[in-house]
């Protein structure tokens, strides 16, 4: 048989497989009542433990991955039903914990800012709330206080920012900027007072979003100055940001 | 010339390794793993529920988890957290003493939960607060608290009624402008359920004109949340839930919207059917306006002119 003869066979052969091939049916299990979403027919899966050991396995899953490596590949792809466990994570990170506002004088604001981030692969979204512990506290006589502000017009509250700009005004409060965060912090110049754990005031909500997020981020921006009148020494306080998922 | 650069530059580089090393800012970073779970116990039943936490900052942490119960807001749907737990069936102190993580590090937190035998169908609503009490180095002045819900069901097998969707539909639209819908998702069992459906647009000739599906976002018991769509199917991880059904201008006519509800697991349905009337009332009001207008401008041309005879 000569290669003419050997190639015409061959394409022969083929023509059935191409003309008869049946559509595959994958396992997509639903009726019109319901659809189960990541349908799959394996051998094994599901929790597994003893006193010694404790597994979650998927055996007989079709392309389980990993494909691609970081690092090396330019891609890489999780696939298979045991990369869902590290997608249910919920982070939450404040860039500093230290506020510094260095030495207050009468007349002048001094600001120091943070910034908080906010990571969840939820659905459900989340929320962050903030409150102080106290106002800002002389440090040996706790009875000295910078108050909190009520800003220029004294119309700002725990859950309504106004704008605080005259530096005459003394006080200690805080904006927000970025994502996610309420709409009344419509300016850099907008200011509310935190929440007063102390007099049991509510935790206010300074982000929320809905839905999955990933590196949601808003800066915090605190503002502290002096009426004049305040006991000179160190002033401090706590505050307390509480970061959670929705559901 | 060249030995003199190369000392200098000697000189130079010396002078920068040995400054002292600047201060090294302290972040807080924490990590929950799950972010929500969703505990189904008979009565008489024990289950252990685990909580990884896991320290992503630069520096030691010291954390102590502690429970507290949380409601679900009535506008939001999202958790409102107490300063307490009424939770009966575990020692709030059993898992309560704080930890230290260095960086990088994780731990399981292991919550048992033992359920009385004589306990009555009903649910209860935890987060697991994980507080920053202070770094290895001093008393942070931000604290950083992350949670993770625990929603506790305790079935006895009592039947639950069915989810009820409610949407916020005018009654009449301008013909120039778009149908909007948002809704709510009302609760009523004592136990959390799933919603799944489709919510369907039709005109006065029975065509549909859009279709959306329910979110399967989870109501609590006796609550409730918005109610949010979305449109690709499959769902998937990349889907983004909507919070309104938008049917654009122009518009005529009589429009239905029609929902079909589905409680998992009860299986009862719900279903409900919203009239829209789209008719072009600003053209109408323009044209009674011209017509007024016209009819004024007549009248005042008609009117016959006084004249005075000096």
């Amino acid at each position: 048989m000569n290669r003419k003869q050997y190639a015409r066979t061959i394409v022969l052969m083929l023509i059935p497989f191409m003309v008869c091939a049946m559509p595959i049916q994958a396992d997509n299990l639903e009726s019109s009542s319901y659809k189960i979403q990541f349908g799959n027919f394996n051998i094994t899966s599901g929790e597994k433990s003893s006193s010694n050991y404790k597994v979650t396995d998927t055996v007989g899953q079709t392309a389980a991955g990993p494909f691609g490596q970081y690092g090396s590949d330019s891609y890489f792809v999780g696939s298979g039903f045991q990369y869902i466990y590290p997608l249910q994570e919920f982070t939450f990170t404040i860039s500093k914990t230290a506020i510094d506002f260095g030495t207050l004088t009468a007349g002048t604001h001094n600001t120091d800012s943070h910034t908080l981030t906010v990571s969840t692969k939820g659905a459900g979204g989340y929320t962050v709330y903030a409150r102080e512990l106290h106002p800002l506290e002389h440090t040996t006589t706790p009875s000295q206080t910078i108050p909190n502000t009520t800003c220029d017009a004294g119309a700002c509250t725990i859950s309504e920012a106004k704008v605080w700009n005259n530096q005459n005004i003394g006080g200690f409060g805080y904006n927000m900027s970025g994502q996610d965060i309420p709409a009344d912090f419509s300016t850099l110049s907008h200011f509310r007072p935190f929440a007063n754990q102390a007099v049991a005031e509510p935790a206010q909500v300074v982000m929320s979003g809905t839905g999955v997020v990933s590196d949601r981020q808003s800066t915090v921006t605190y503002k502290a100055g002096m009426f004049g009148s305040e006991t000179a020494g160190e002033y401090e306080t706590g505050i307390i940001y509480t970061a959670v998922p929705g559901y | 010339m060249i030995k003199k650069l190369c000392f200098s530059f000697c000189l130079a580089l010396g002078l920068f390794l040995i400054q002292p090393n600047s201060e090294v800012k302290a972040n807080s970073s924490l990590t929950v793993s799950p972010p929500v779970q969703y505990i189904a116990l008979n009565p008489g039943e024990s289950r252990a529920v685990e909580i990884i936490i896991t320290n992503n900052s630069l520096t030691e942490l010291i954390i102590t988890p502690a429970a507290v119960d949380f409601t679900a807001s009535d506008k939001t749907g999202q958790p409102i957290l107490s300063d307490h737990t009424s939770f009966p069936y575990f020692s709030s102190t059993s898992f309560t003493e704080p930890i230290s993580l260095t960086p990088t590090e994780s731990r399981v937190i292991t919550i048992p939960i033992t359920v009385d035998q004589a306990a009555a169908q009903n649910e209860y609503h935890l987060t697991v607060l994980f507080q920053t009490d202070s770094e290895a180095s001093g008393a942070p002045r931000v604290q950083n608290v992350i949670g993770s819900n625990i929603i506790i069901s305790i079935d006895d097998g009592e039947v639950l009624p069915a989810l009820e969707a409610h949407l916020h539909l005018p009654k009449v639209v301008d013909t120039f402008q778009a149908i909007e819908t948002s809704g709510w998702l009302t609760n009523t069992a004592s136990l959390t359920q799933e919603a799944s459906g489709a919510a369907e647009i039709t005109n006065w000739r029975g065509s549909t004109i859009g279709h959306y599906n329910i979110y399967p976002d989870a109501a609590l018991a006796f609550s409730g949340r918005p109610l949010r769509f979305f449109t690709d199917e499959p769902l998937s991880e990349e889907t983004k839930p909507m919070q309104k059904m938008v049917v654009s201008p122009p518009l005529f006519g009589v429009y239905s919207v029609q929902t079909l509800l589905v409680s998992n697991p009860s299986g009862q349905t719900h279903s409900a059917e919203y009239i829209v009337i789209a008719a072009p009332f600003s053209l109408l009001f323009v044209a009674t306006c011209i017509i007024c207008i016209l009819i004024f401008t007549y009248k005042k041309q008609k009117q016959p002119t006084t004249s005075t005879e000096y």
